[in-house]
């Protein structure tokens, strides 16, 4: 099992990543921005979280727009699973990877605590978030087409506004979450969910 | 060279939580507004020898602007002198 972990400029959570994925008994390789890789090398790959390009002009707008990207797409037309974390999340949606937007929190304000998660089968995870752009949003053109099934997970208590308490979408093999499950894989991190949430989307 | 200007605002189906938030802060100073729209002015400068329109277009489609929460106006700005 070797996971691809994508690095950007300003990508920040690739090395908690690379250790969660270790810590899953699993290998890993650092894949930058810039190149295209041989994704038939890896089982999977991560987009980590961060504030890839600064945020510049649109969170995840410009890492979206890179090279590592065209070797995604191959991987994704070949089936292997991508998941992508906070910053992540929103590359995958900046890049059509996933429908939707990210948009500033309702709230205004950047929010950075443990929340509760579900599940299609109700089943709970206590995962952290940090962001100020977790905000899920659906545009009107896209609610007639919608598939509520591309839901992988909801907050309990959203934290954000966004829309259908979404937090984590699923969506042909491309697995998109604003919560950081790399900082949920051990009780002393406050929470050891992130173990099963990460096996499933690469372990089936 | 021809300067187009691009101001890119929130589409009204968002939310502007930003908007929201400094229309707030400006009644706090007892500056009252019914709404304000937070967005982003981006100014692009291209020689004219290109169709400096489309250039802007293709800019704004494929970059400046998500169309999925947010419009663009595109404004052709005074020529600038020299190249």
């Amino acid at each position: 099992m070797k996971i691809g972990v994508l690095r950007f400029p300003g990508s920040n959570c690739d090395e908690d990543v690379a250790w969660a994925v270790r810590e899953l008994g699993w290998e890993y390789e650092y894949l930058f921005w810039h190149k295209t890789f041989e994704a038939k090398a890896f089982t999977g790959f991560i987009l980590p979280g961060g504030f890839s390009y600064g945020d510049y002009l649109r969170s995840g707008a410009l890492a979206a727009r890179t090279q590592s990207l065209r070797s995604l797409s191959l991987a994704k037309e070949q089936g292997q699973p991508i998941l992508g974390i906070c910053n992540g999340f929103q590359i995958l949606c900046e890049s059509g990877f996933l429908p939707g937007a990210l948009i500033p929190n309702k709230t205004g304000r950047f929010i950075d605590r443990m929340v509760e998660l579900k599940n299609r089968s109700d089943l709970r995870f206590k995962i952290p978030i940090a962001h100020q752009e977790g905000r899920f949003f659906i545009p009107p053109e896209l609610q007639a087409s919608w598939n509520d099934e591309w839901v992988w997970l909801r907050y309990i208590e959203n934290p954000n506004g966004s829309e259908e308490n979404i937090a984590g979408l699923k969506k042909d093999g491309v697995w998109g979450l604003m919560p950081h499950p790399e900082r949920a894989m051990a009780k002393w991190m406050g929470s050891d969910d992130g173990v099963v949430l990460l096996r499933s989307v690469f372990e089936g | 060279m021809k300067k187009v200007g691009l101001k890119i605002l929130p589409r009204p189906e968002v939310l502007d939580a930003e908007g929201r938030a400094v229309q707030k802060k400006l009644c706090d100073l007892g500056i009252e507004t019914s709404s304000v729209e937070m967005g982003r002015y981006i100014v692009l400068h291209i020689p004219e020898t290109q169709d400096v329109l489309m250039t802007a277009k293709n800019a704004a489609e494929s970059l400046l602007c998500n169309s999925l929460i947010e419009n663009y106006e595109l404004v052709v700005l005074e020529e600038e002198r020299g190249s």
